[in-house]
């Protein structure tokens, strides 16, 4: 299934724990537009592993450190249908550059990464290059890519 | 994907490798510690205490020497980290490998003995991949794979709990395992309730006579600890995420009639990033910061207040009751600080003794009314003490006995310490001491209680001990009350196995 992003729309907060219990706060999102026109580079994001249907996906493009970090905005967030198995997403208009994504399944369609007592999330969540981290989070240099040498990105939920 | 059979043969043949200069193959060239602790397990017969099982499964009879009390009937349930080598990997502390779950039944005069290793999604990841790929506790092996979260690294390896019928072999940082109490086949990972799944709960909860459970567990990452309280039947009474900051890791706890007492060493993670030394390496020894003493309102699950204590490391509690008036009393094996674990424990990985200090015996009061917290040392500092079990009719109330292990802290440690039973009377001041002949390394004793006897009074002391000269775990009984005169009876099995951690006795009912 491949979608073409082109709308804007709002993600809220959206916070991954994982590991022995580390919480990061994946920052506030204000509203979000795919950048438009103001570069040439094509992006393939496929999602996979999507074990149910019943809520959306919400994915953030992010374009640096903090933002990764939890402060600044994203470069663009959407929120695609969620398809069994995988979904596609191309995007064409990015500019060169370095990337994270994250994506999340918004089942109880709150709007946020739902998590357990201690922050560790019980709905569906990935990052670029599939980063996970070992006692922490995972960082900005395992999850980060660059445009326009990577032209396929792809995620797996856990 | 590759077998267990073939995973099996690796572990054999990587010790063979080492043994017969065959280290030239790029598998077994690397790991130093791998080396190191075969090469000195061949001159020094205590290493054998941190020998990886050769197989998956033990079972044995044989006969018991000397007269089993004919009114002590039930099961003794141990767990300990026994996977020390993976492949050509040696794992750099004592607490990383997978759990070993063993059960020793004595009927009819003869001792029946099945030991089974837990197949957690742990081991069954590092079996298909045919290496040690997730980090542990004291350990990172290289070409890590990721974690999402900590179940995906429980090797289940410190304690057993029999709770609801159910029969649990207990982490520290993730869930429980069910355990088969028949064959100890594993059954999956045990959560008490969808809510609660995937939560810390530690190796030591404390379960009162009515059945009724209190835990915590540390989520380090997040600065909280989670407090459980669980119902005689096994559900969520209640629970709580209580945000302490920098959350140390304790290892036990104390539940009194009023209270539950967290002691925070002040042993801070200060980092997310894992160094070669697993869990334990992001972790900071601050001997000029206090001890936090957070006493927390059972009820609520609210801390009442905070008090502080000089720095010091505690593995284990013996009990804690309060007089209903504000007054809190405990007792524990309190070691200065945590060498123990980075050095000593880590050091005999690799074949090597690292000598540190003895924890000794010492009562603690927490005055709530005065806010003030006050520790005396309770035995001559010239015993050395860990291991420290009370019985389980006495948790939360006033108790008369400790059963411990000790040894001789008047001098510098040496390995096998520890070789000492000892049962502490607080109420008579009375220890009485059985010491293990030579050569033994003696593991957890627990008192049972005898039915037909006073509370407090009476009753076993049952444990199990390495012999080192031998190569065979042995399995004694005591009369809590005359522990200086030796086991009434004892079972050699015809293998040795690893140095374990804690068990728990279950005990048989007469018409079940
Ligand atoms: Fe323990």
């Amino acid at each position: 299934m491949a979608i073409r992003i082109s709308a804007r729309f709002t993600a809220q907060a959206f916070r991954v724990t994982v590991a022995l219990g580390l919480s990061f706060g994946l920052g506030s999102m204000p509203t979000a537009a795919v950048a438009e026109s103001s570069g040439s580079n094509a992006l393939s994001i496929e999602i996979v592993n999507i074990e149910k249907t019943s809520g959306p996906l919400r994915l953030q493009i992010l374009d640096s450190e903090a933002a990764f970090g939890g402060s600044g905005g994203s470069v663009a967030a959407f929120i695609v249908p969620a398809a069994e198995g995988s979904v596609e997403i191309s995007l064409n208009s990015l500019p060169a550059g370095e990337y994270a994504i994250r994506v999340m399944q918004d089942l109880n369609g709150d709007g946020e990464l739902g998590t357990n007592a201690i922050g560790m999330p019980n709905e569906p969540w990935g990052i670029s290059n599939d980063a996970v981290g070992q006692f922490g989070p995972p960082s900005w240099a395992d999850a980060r890519f660059s445009l326009p040498e990577t032209t396929r990105q792809t995620i797996t939920l856990r | 994907m590759i077998s267990r059979r073939d995973f099996l043969s690796r572990i054999a043949s990587a010790s063979a490798a080492t043994t017969f200069g065959l280290a030239g193959s790029e598998a077994f060239a690397a790991d130093a510690w791998h080396a190191g602790y075969h090469s000195a397990a061949k001159q020094n017969p205590w290493l054998l205490a941190y020998r990886s099982p050769e197989r998956e499964h033990f079972q044995a009879e044989v006969p018991v020497e000397g007269q089993w009390p004919k009114s002590l009937n039930g099961v003794l349930y141990r767990n300990g980290p026994a996977q020390h080598d993976v492949g050509d990997f040696r794992y750099r502390h004592w607490f990383d490998g997978d759990g070993l779950v063993q059960r020793f039944e004595v009927k009819d005069g003869r001792l029946f003995h099945v030991g089974r290793m837990v197949q957690t999604a742990k081991r069954t990841r590092e079996q298909n991949l045919g290496r040690a790929a997730l980090p542990a506790f004291g350990s990172t092996p290289p070409d890590g794979v990721g974690v999402t979260k900590a179940d995906d690294l429980n090797p289940a390896n410190i304690s057993m709990l029999w709770h609801h019928q159910r029969l649990l072999a207990l982490w520290e940082a993730g869930s429980p395992h069910e355990i088969s109490a028949e064959d100890l086949t594993t059954v999956g990972v045990h959560s008490f309730s969808s809510e609660t799944a995937g939560l810390p709960f530690s190796a030591h909860p404390r379960v009162e006579p009515d059945g009724t459970l209190w835990n915590f567990g540390y989520a380090s990452g997040s600065g909280r600890i989670v407090l459980w309280h669980l119902d005689p039947d096994g559900r969520v009474e209640k629970l709580k995420a209580l945000p302490v900051g920098p959350t140390s890791m304790p290892h036990d706890f104390i539940v009194t009639g009023r209270y539950v007492v967290l002691l925070l060493a002040p042993l801070h993670r200060e980092s997310d990033r894992s160094t070669d030394r697993g869990f334990l390496g992001l972790h900071q020894w601050h001997p000029d910061l206090p001890t936090r003493v957070l006493v927390i309102d059972k009820n609520r699950f609210e801390v009442v207040r905070e008090l502080e204590l000089p720095a010091q490391w505690i593995f284990h509690f013996g009990n804690g009751f309060d007089d209903g008036n504000g007054v809190i009393r405990f007792d524990a094996a309190r070691h200065a600080n945590p060498d123990v674990m980075f050095n000593t424990l880590s050091d005999v990985m690799r074949g090597r003794w690292t000598p540190s200090e003895h924890a000794r015996w010492y009562e603690y009061t927490l005055d709530l009314n005065k806010g003030r917290a006050t520790e005396t040392l309770a035995l001559d500092s010239s015993l050395g003490v860990e291991f420290p079990t009370v019985n389980g009719s006495e948790i939360g109330i006033p108790h008369q006995r400790v059963v411990m292990l000790s040894g001789d802290a008047s001098r510098e440690s040496r390995p096998g310490d520890l070789s000492q039973v000892s049962c502490w009377n607080r109420a008579t001041g009375k220890l009485g001491i059985y010491r293990y002949p030579d050569d033994h390394m003696a593991e957890e004793h627990l008192l049972v209680s005898d039915p037909s006897a006073e509370v407090g009074q009476g009753g076993w002391i049952v444990g199990t001990a390495l012999d080192c000269a031998r190569q065979a775990t042995c399995l004694s009984v005591f009369a809590a009350d005359r522990l200086a005169d030796g086991p009434l009876a004892q079972a050699t099995l015809p293998y040795a196995l690893p140095l374990g951690l804690h068990g728990t006795f279950v005990p048989k009912t007469t018409n079940g």
